[in-house]
Protein backbone atom coordinates (compact mmCIF):
# COMPACT_ATOMS: atom_id res chain seq x y z
CA UNK A 1 0.00 0.00 0.00
CA UNK A 2 1.04 3.33 -1.00
CA UNK A 3 2.16 5.84 1.80
CA UNK A 4 0.90 8.57 -0.24
CA UNK A 5 -2.65 7.37 1.32
CA UNK A 6 -3.77 9.37 4.54
CA UNK A 7 -4.57 8.28 7.07
CA UNK A 8 -7.53 9.13 7.56
CA UNK A 9 -8.48 7.45 4.42
CA UNK A 10 -6.74 4.17 5.51
CA UNK A 11 -9.39 4.63 8.81
CA UNK A 12 -12.14 4.69 6.60
CA UNK A 13 -11.28 1.60 4.54
CA UNK A 14 -9.91 0.25 7.94
CA UNK A 15 -13.85 0.23 9.33
CA UNK A 16 -15.30 -1.46 5.89
CA UNK A 17 -12.94 -4.20 7.19
CA UNK A 18 -9.84 -3.73 5.33
CA UNK A 19 -7.44 -5.34 7.51
CA UNK A 20 -4.45 -4.50 5.44
CA UNK A 21 -5.22 -0.94 6.12
CA UNK A 22 -4.96 -1.30 9.41
CA UNK A 23 -1.42 -2.81 8.90
CA UNK A 24 -0.58 -0.09 7.05
CA UNK A 25 -1.82 2.48 9.60
CA UNK A 26 0.71 0.26 12.55
CA UNK A 27 3.44 -0.14 10.24
CA UNK A 28 3.28 3.97 9.89
CA UNK A 29 3.60 5.07 12.85
CA UNK A 30 4.87 1.85 15.08
CA UNK A 31 8.18 3.43 16.41
CA UNK A 32 6.57 6.64 17.18
CA UNK A 33 4.21 4.96 19.46
CA UNK A 34 6.86 2.74 21.31
CA UNK A 35 9.28 5.23 21.25
CA UNK A 36 7.22 7.42 23.89
CA UNK A 37 6.23 4.54 25.74
CA UNK A 38 9.69 3.27 26.20
CA UNK A 39 10.97 6.83 26.94
CA UNK A 40 7.94 7.25 29.67
CA UNK A 41 8.17 3.43 30.98
CA UNK A 42 11.94 2.65 30.39
CA UNK A 43 11.45 -0.94 30.00
CA UNK A 44 10.81 -2.97 26.63
CA UNK A 45 9.02 -5.98 28.13
CA UNK A 46 6.45 -3.04 29.54
CA UNK A 47 6.82 -1.00 26.24
CA UNK A 48 5.36 -4.07 24.33
CA UNK A 49 2.82 -4.85 26.59
CA UNK A 50 1.44 -1.25 26.44
CA UNK A 51 1.73 -0.54 22.83
CA UNK A 52 -0.61 -3.98 22.54
CA UNK A 53 -2.64 -2.08 25.08
CA UNK A 54 -2.90 1.28 23.02
CA UNK A 55 -3.70 -0.57 19.87
CA UNK A 56 -6.25 -2.66 21.50
CA UNK A 57 -8.21 0.31 22.17
CA UNK A 58 -7.44 2.10 18.51
CA UNK A 59 -9.31 -1.00 17.19
CA UNK A 60 -11.75 -1.17 19.95
CA UNK A 61 -12.60 2.51 19.85
CA UNK A 62 -12.90 2.38 15.40
CA UNK A 63 -14.28 -0.64 15.16
CA UNK A 64 -17.05 0.29 17.37
CA UNK A 65 -17.86 3.49 15.16
CA UNK A 66 -16.79 6.05 17.95
CA UNK A 67 -14.00 7.09 16.70
CA UNK A 68 -14.03 11.15 16.33
CA UNK A 69 -13.25 11.36 12.68
CA UNK A 70 -12.12 15.08 13.36
CA UNK A 71 -9.26 14.67 15.10
CA UNK A 72 -5.53 13.40 13.45
CA UNK A 73 -5.10 9.76 13.93
CA UNK A 74 -1.56 9.70 15.57
CA UNK A 75 -2.14 12.48 17.93
CA UNK A 76 -4.59 10.42 19.65
CA UNK A 77 -3.18 7.45 19.55
CA UNK A 78 0.40 9.19 21.04
CA UNK A 79 -2.43 10.58 23.87
CA UNK A 80 -3.93 7.09 24.60
CA UNK A 81 -0.06 5.45 24.48
CA UNK A 82 0.84 8.63 26.90
CA UNK A 83 -1.86 8.31 29.18
CA UNK A 84 -1.25 4.22 29.50
CA UNK A 85 2.61 4.70 30.28
CA UNK A 86 1.74 7.22 32.47
CA UNK A 87 -0.96 5.38 34.85
CA UNK A 88 1.96 2.78 34.83
CA UNK A 89 4.62 4.38 35.68
CA UNK A 90 2.26 5.66 38.58
CA UNK A 91 1.32 2.14 39.77
CA UNK A 92 5.15 1.10 39.47
CA UNK A 93 5.85 4.01 41.55
CA UNK A 94 3.40 2.14 44.39
CA UNK A 95 4.31 -1.11 43.66
CA UNK A 96 7.59 -1.32 42.53
CA UNK A 97 8.15 -5.01 40.30
CA UNK A 98 11.49 -6.62 39.62
CA UNK A 99 12.20 -6.70 36.22
CA UNK A 100 14.60 -9.30 34.71
CA UNK A 101 17.51 -7.64 32.30
CA UNK A 102 18.60 -10.10 30.27
CA UNK A 103 16.71 -10.59 26.54
CA UNK A 104 15.28 -7.21 26.64
CA UNK A 105 17.24 -6.62 23.62
CA UNK A 106 16.74 -9.03 21.62
CA UNK A 107 12.88 -8.53 19.87
CA UNK A 108 13.80 -5.02 19.40
CA UNK A 109 16.06 -2.81 16.98
CA UNK A 110 17.23 0.35 16.44
CA UNK A 111 17.33 2.00 12.90
CA UNK A 112 20.47 3.10 11.41
CA UNK A 113 21.86 4.27 8.18
CA UNK A 114 25.32 3.87 8.92
CA UNK A 115 27.36 0.93 7.08
CA UNK A 116 30.37 -0.60 8.91
CA UNK A 117 29.67 -2.79 11.45
CA UNK A 118 31.83 -0.32 13.35
CA UNK A 119 30.02 3.25 12.75
CA UNK A 120 26.83 0.95 13.58
CA UNK A 121 28.12 -0.27 16.75
CA UNK A 122 29.36 3.59 17.61
CA UNK A 123 25.80 5.08 16.32
CA UNK A 124 24.36 2.27 19.05
CA UNK A 125 26.27 3.13 21.69
CA UNK A 126 25.36 6.81 21.30
CA UNK A 127 22.12 6.32 20.82
CA UNK A 128 21.90 4.44 23.96
CA UNK A 129 23.85 6.16 25.61
CA UNK A 130 20.97 9.51 24.94
CA UNK A 131 18.44 7.26 25.59
CA UNK A 132 19.53 6.60 29.07
CA UNK A 133 20.36 10.90 29.47
CA UNK A 134 16.76 11.45 28.33
CA UNK A 135 15.91 9.40 31.53
CA UNK A 136 18.25 11.55 33.83
CA UNK A 137 16.35 14.75 32.68
CA UNK A 138 14.18 16.42 35.55
CA UNK A 139 10.76 15.03 35.55
CA UNK A 140 9.39 18.64 34.19
CA UNK A 141 11.86 18.53 31.12
CA UNK A 142 11.58 15.15 30.22
CA UNK A 143 7.73 15.49 30.17
CA UNK A 144 8.61 18.34 27.47
CA UNK A 145 10.90 16.78 25.71
CA UNK A 146 8.70 13.52 25.01
CA UNK A 147 5.83 15.45 23.97
CA UNK A 148 7.38 17.96 21.52
CA UNK A 149 9.82 15.74 20.19
CA UNK A 150 8.41 12.52 19.46
CA UNK A 151 4.97 13.03 20.57
CA UNK A 152 4.63 16.06 18.14
CA UNK A 153 2.00 18.06 20.89
CA UNK A 154 2.41 22.02 20.02
CA UNK A 155 4.48 24.57 22.41
CA UNK A 156 0.53 25.56 23.15
CA UNK A 157 -0.78 22.48 23.09
CA UNK A 158 1.90 21.15 25.90
CA UNK A 159 1.56 24.64 28.30
CA UNK A 160 -2.47 23.60 28.00
CA UNK A 161 -1.49 20.04 28.94
CA UNK A 162 0.76 20.59 32.11
CA UNK A 163 -0.74 24.40 32.93
CA UNK A 164 2.05 26.14 32.90
CA UNK A 165 2.54 29.20 30.80
CA UNK A 166 4.10 28.90 26.99
CA UNK A 167 7.43 30.57 28.30
CA UNK A 168 7.89 27.91 30.73
CA UNK A 169 7.23 24.79 28.15
CA UNK A 170 9.82 26.43 25.77
CA UNK A 171 12.01 27.05 28.39
CA UNK A 172 11.55 23.61 29.79
CA UNK A 173 12.57 22.01 26.73
CA UNK A 174 15.13 24.60 25.68
CA UNK A 175 16.73 23.57 29.17
CA UNK A 176 16.73 19.74 28.14
CA UNK A 177 17.87 20.30 24.91
CA UNK A 178 21.23 22.02 26.18
CA UNK A 179 21.47 19.92 29.16
CA UNK A 180 21.34 16.75 26.57
CA UNK A 181 23.71 18.73 24.32
CA UNK A 182 26.05 19.32 27.37
CA UNK A 183 26.11 15.49 28.81
CA UNK A 184 26.54 13.98 25.23
CA UNK A 185 29.51 16.37 24.88
CA UNK A 186 31.36 14.81 27.79
CA UNK A 187 30.38 11.33 26.56
CA UNK A 188 31.55 11.85 23.82
CA UNK A 189 35.18 12.99 24.68
CA UNK A 190 35.22 10.01 27.56
CA UNK A 191 34.34 7.90 24.38
CA UNK A 192 36.82 8.70 21.93
CA UNK A 193 39.36 9.00 24.83
CA UNK A 194 38.11 4.84 25.84
CA UNK A 195 38.53 4.19 21.82
CA UNK A 196 41.61 6.32 21.07
CA UNK A 197 43.42 6.43 24.06
CA UNK A 198 46.57 8.41 23.90
CA UNK B 1 10.95 49.01 14.24
CA UNK B 2 13.28 45.61 14.31
CA UNK B 3 11.71 42.90 16.33
CA UNK B 4 13.80 41.34 19.61
CA UNK B 5 14.01 37.70 19.04
CA UNK B 6 14.80 35.68 22.60
CA UNK B 7 16.12 31.95 22.45
CA UNK B 8 12.66 30.51 23.03
CA UNK B 9 12.06 32.35 19.55
CA UNK B 10 15.00 29.97 18.42
CA UNK B 11 13.52 26.90 19.58
CA UNK B 12 9.90 27.87 18.14
CA UNK B 13 11.80 28.23 14.76
CA UNK B 14 13.64 25.13 15.27
CA UNK B 15 10.04 23.20 15.61
CA UNK B 16 8.53 24.84 12.63
CA UNK B 17 6.16 27.23 15.21
CA UNK B 18 7.34 30.40 14.19
CA UNK B 19 4.91 31.79 10.77
CA UNK B 20 6.35 32.71 7.33
CA UNK B 21 7.05 36.40 8.28
CA UNK B 22 9.07 35.57 11.57
CA UNK B 23 10.68 33.21 9.97
CA UNK B 24 12.30 35.95 7.93
CA UNK B 25 12.93 38.00 10.44
CA UNK B 26 14.51 35.83 12.64
CA UNK B 27 17.26 34.41 9.63
CA UNK B 28 17.87 37.85 9.22
CA UNK B 29 18.61 38.75 12.82
CA UNK B 30 20.94 35.27 13.22
CA UNK B 31 23.00 36.89 10.93
CA UNK B 32 23.82 39.60 13.21
CA UNK B 33 23.31 38.37 16.31
CA UNK B 34 25.95 35.79 17.15
CA UNK B 35 24.39 34.23 20.23
CA UNK B 36 20.79 33.61 18.50
CA UNK B 37 22.70 31.97 15.81
CA UNK B 38 24.99 29.70 18.57
CA UNK B 39 21.73 28.64 20.02
CA UNK B 40 20.91 27.50 16.54
CA UNK B 41 23.56 25.30 16.02
CA UNK B 42 23.61 24.16 19.34
CA UNK B 43 20.02 23.46 19.50
CA UNK B 44 19.83 21.69 15.81
CA UNK B 45 22.97 19.35 16.53
CA UNK B 46 20.88 17.61 19.48
CA UNK B 47 17.52 17.74 17.74
CA UNK B 48 19.23 15.88 14.62
CA UNK B 49 20.39 13.35 17.22
CA UNK B 50 16.87 12.84 19.00
CA UNK B 51 15.72 12.10 15.87
CA UNK B 52 17.58 8.87 15.41
CA UNK B 53 16.71 7.70 18.56
CA UNK B 54 13.60 5.53 18.11
CA UNK B 55 12.54 2.13 18.68
CA UNK B 56 10.43 -0.26 16.94
CA UNK B 57 8.25 -2.93 18.81
CA UNK B 58 9.22 -6.50 18.22
CA UNK B 59 7.64 -8.75 15.05
CA UNK B 60 5.53 -10.58 17.97
CA UNK B 61 3.71 -7.87 19.40
CA UNK B 62 2.87 -6.36 15.85
CA UNK B 63 1.36 -9.89 14.89
CA UNK B 64 -0.56 -9.43 18.13
CA UNK B 65 -2.05 -6.40 17.75
CA UNK B 66 -2.97 -7.60 13.95
CA UNK B 67 -4.57 -10.76 15.03
CA UNK B 68 -6.15 -8.88 17.50
CA UNK B 69 -7.53 -7.05 14.71
CA UNK B 70 -8.74 -9.54 12.55
CA UNK B 71 -10.43 -11.25 15.02
CA UNK B 72 -12.20 -8.30 15.81
CA UNK B 73 -15.34 -7.76 13.17
CA UNK B 74 -16.19 -3.96 12.58
CA UNK B 75 -19.79 -2.86 13.29
CA UNK B 76 -20.71 -0.81 10.46
CA UNK B 77 -22.57 2.63 11.52
CA UNK B 78 -26.11 2.63 10.16
CA UNK B 79 -26.07 5.19 7.71
CA UNK B 80 -23.32 2.82 5.44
Amino acid sequence: MQNSISDSKLISLYKTGNEEAFAELLNRHKSRVFTTIYLIVKDNYVAEDLMQETYIKVINTIKSGKYNEEGKFLPWVLRIAHNLAIDYFRRSKRYPTIIMEDGSSVFNTMEFSEESIESKQIVRDTHEKLKMLIQELPPTQKEVLIMRHYMEMSFQEIAESTQVSINTALGRMRYALINLRKKMKKYNIAYDQNIYPQ
Amino acid sequence: MTKTFTPNDVLRYLYRETNPAENTELEEAMIFQSDLLDQYVQLTGIKEQLDQVRKSPSERTIQAILEYSNSHNPILSQSQ
